[in-house]
Order: C-alpha cells, then sequence, then structure tokens
C-alpha cells in the first residue's frame, strides 16, 4: 500500500479498532476462537452484541468510551469478511481466458483504471481529500466513490470517447425516458424519485425541469442531503447524463464537482 | 451464464444498441437487476482490508507516487497486470467495488470494435454481477 508520506495513511476509525483482513487476523484481534460465521450470528442480537462488546473490551481494555464504535467495526468489518470469501471464491472459479480479457479490456482504458488504482494505492484517498490533486480525473472519481454523481462512472469513462456517451445517451432518450420508468427508486423515507424526458416525479409531484430546478435550489439551502439524494439517485439509476447535467446547470452548479459534499456522505447510508 | 453474454444495466444497454449489427451479431444481452452498491463506509473497511501480494503491491506502489495528470497518464501506460494471480484480481475488484467497474464497462462499451473488447466486457458484467451477489449475501 502507500509509502508516500504525504499522502493519507490511517482510515478513520483504524485508531480505535484494526479491521482484519483475514478470518486469524480476526480471531487474533477478537481475542476469540470463534468463528466469523458464530460472531456474525451473535451480531444479529442485542445479547449477542454485549457480548462481542465485552469480547473488545476484554481485548483492548483502553477502549473506554469507543467500545460501541469499535463494536460497529467489527460488525462490518464481519460483514465485509464473509462478502470477501464469497466474492473471491467466485472470482477463481472465472475462466483463464476470461480474466485475461478482462486485462485487455481493462488496459485498453488505462488512465480511468490507473484512477481507480490511485483510490486504492493512496489509502483511501477517495475520502481523504486527495484526489482533487488528480485535477478532473480526481474530482471525477471522488464523486464515484461517494456516489453522487454516477455520471463519474459514465462521465469517467465517457471522457476517453469525449462527447460520445452524453451524444448516444441523448439520442437514446427513449429508451432512456423508458428505463426511468422502470427506475423508480426510493429516495429519503419513502419518497419515489423518478426521472422522465422532461419532468421530474418526486412521489406524488411532477414537476418540469424549471421547477424542479428552482425547488433544488431551496432544497440546497435548506436539505443539502435531501438534494445530493435526489441527484444520486437520479443520475446512478438513470444515468442520462444529458438531463443530468441540464438539472445541474439549472442548479447553478456548473457540474457535479463544485457541489460540497462534505458532511453529506457520512449521510449516505 | 454463457461466455457470449453481457449482463448489462439499462444505460449500458442503450449505448451497446449503437454498436454495429455486425458487432453485436452473436452476442446476447441479459438484464443485470441486482443493484447492491456499496456504501462509502463499506468502501473504506475494504480498502483497510485490502492484503495485495508482492506483485500487486508493486503496481499500486508506483500509483501512490502520482500526483498530478501527467504522472497518471504516464503511470497507466507503465501498468502491467498479466502478472496478477487471479486472487489478487479478485482482492482489487472486491476493494474498488461495482461503481467503479460500472465505470469501466461503460467506458469499455463505448469503445468497443470487436468480438474481442466484448468478451471481456463480457467478463467484467460477470465479475459485477458476482460482486452484487456477494454484496447480498449476509
Amino acid at each position: 500500500m502507500s509509502t508516500a508520506t504525504d499522502l493519507p495513511a490511517q482510515a478513520p476509525g483504524e485508531e480505535i479498532f484494526p479491521a482484519s483482513r483475514n478470518r486469524n487476523e480476526f480471531s487474533e484481534n477478537l481475542g476469540t476462537e470463534m468463528t466469523l460465521e458464530q460472531i456474525a450470528e451473535k451480531l444479529k442480537t442485542q445479547e449477542g452484541k454485549m457480548e462481542v462488546l465485552q469480547m473488545i473490551k476484554d481485548v483492548n481494555p483502553e477502549l473506554n468510551g469507543n467500545v460501541e464504535k469499535a463494536g460497529d467495526i467489527v460488525k462490518l468489518n464481519t460483514e465485509q469478511l464473509l462478502m470477501k470469501e464469497s466474492f473471491i471464491k467466485k472470482m477463481l472459479k472465472l475462466p483463464g481466458r476470461a480474466m485475461d480479457k478482462t486485462w485487455e479490456t481493462v488496459k485498453k482504458h488505462p488512465v480511468l483504471t490507473a484512477v481507480l488504482l490511485v483510490a486504492i494505492a493512496a489509502a483511501g484517498a477517495y475520502y481523504m481529500g486527495y484526489l482533487p490533486q488528480l485535477g478532473t480525473w480526481g474530482l471525477k472519481l471522488k464523486s464515484l466513490f461517494t456516489g453522487a454523481a454516477g455520471s463519474a462512472a459514465a462521465e469517467g469513462a465517457g471522457e476517453v470517447a469525449a462527447e460520445g456517451a452524453a451524444e448516444a445517451v441523448a439520442e437514446g432518450a427513449g429508451a432512456a425516458a423508458e428505463a426511468a420508468s422502470e427506475f423508480a427508486v426510493e429516495g429519503i423515507d419513502s419518497l419515489k424519485i423518478v426521472l422522465d424526458e422532461n419532468a421530474v416525479r418526486i412521489g406524488e409531484k411532477v414537476m418540469d425541469l424549471e421547477t424542479f430546478a428552482s425547488e433544488a435550489v431551496k432544497m440546497k439551502e435548506a436539505n443539502p442531503d435531501l438534494l445530493f439524494d435526489v441527484l444520486r439517485s437520479a443520475d446512478t439509476r438513470v444515468t442520462d447524463e444529458f438531463m443530468f447535467g441540464d438539472i445541474m446547470e439549472k442548479i447553478g452548479m456548473e457540474n457535479v464537482r463544485d457541489f460540497d459534499f462534505s458532511g453529506i456522505a457520512e449521510n449516505i447510508k | 451464464m454463457s461466455a457470449n453474454t453481457l449482463k448489462l444495466r439499462p444505460n449500458e444497454k442503450v449505448i451497446f444498441d449503437k454498436l454495429s449489427d455486425e458487432l453485436k451479431d452473436g452476442w446476447q444481452i441479459a438484464d443485470e437487476t441486482l443493484e447492491a452498491e456499496e456504501t462509502i463506509e463499506e468502501l473504506k473497511m475494504r480498502h483497510d482490508m485490502f492484503r495485495g501480494s508482492e506483485t500487486c503491491t508493486k503496481i499500486l506502489d508506483a500509483m501512490s507516487g502520482v500526483k498530478d495528470e501527467e504522472a497518471l497518464k504516464k503511470a497507466a501506460s507503465e501498468m502491467d497486470f498479466s502478472s496478477l494471480a487471479q486472487e489478487d484480481a479478485a482482492e482489487l475488484f472486491f476493494t474498488l467495488g461495482t461503481a467503479a467497474i460500472s465505470a469501466i464497462i461503460f467506458g469499455a462499451l463505448e469503445d468497443a470494435d470487436s468480438d474481442d473488447d466484448l468478451e471481456g466486457i463480457a467478463s467484467l458484467t460477470e465479475i459485477r454481477h458476482m460482486l452484487f451477489e456477494s454484496n447480498s449475501s449476509t
């Protein structure tokens, strides 16, 4: 991993309780011989959770008021370790030829791939504010990892083919609109947010883009989290860059990169 | 799943449909209906859990020195994945997450001009699908 001294080297939370990279480390860090599955099972009940928290306290008495937080880290760590094992098992069944072809495809997009790898190499750069130093690519990646601009994916990749993506999506507006109607997304609470060809539907309300933009300006002031969620839903699910750009322009943000994500990413669940 | 099937999301299908009929011939499209994307907290955790081999670490170390777009382009041109073991690939894709894989798929689809390209994209969509499945597994 990163050896550069000017790059962020540690993720938040690591100082509270270490993330285990495998089963052995997990057992060592928790001071238990219980399996991942057993711990995962315990964490499903309040009683079991208390038991796990006690294990954490026993092995790290200096945690004091941070035991709950450490418990959250252990829970997330447990889930991710199980997911990782499941994924690796599946990946290893992929034929060698498929893997070779994958790398060939990835290598045809070296800059995008490099940016993605920087996110790993730079020790969590994507949430530590380092990426903007990489110019537009870094900013797009930052958006990608905060989940804010699906078009960071589309746009980031799209830059390779310049305006081809926007054009293609715009030309295929009919299909995109159809997709939009199929991809009604749960927003915060019970809001359903749908982008149609020329309108935005939020719950029962249907607004044209102008109205939505004006509402969004208010929303930006009053409830940035909601706006963030709307944009996130709209863009990642419908991925109509053309419309997204239009909305952003109307809201007064030339690009999603102008959006201040500070403090908001923490609210993504 | 068949090796000549691409599991695409609606926005990707729009791009695929724009490819020439000749190129599309013989390829099947299936809807990618899973959407268990990672949260930022999960990606942070995956980063902390990352454990690459020496070869993998070497590639990533080259990336950690990148400080601007010029250096990024240079490092990109020198990347070599051929020596990576399949387990390393799994580590990388798991850590990157589904949104990043989608970004590569989208870009690759736009530039696709051969069956080889589509074969690579088919593999990437399969990898993404497996990751979606694993993301929903607990």
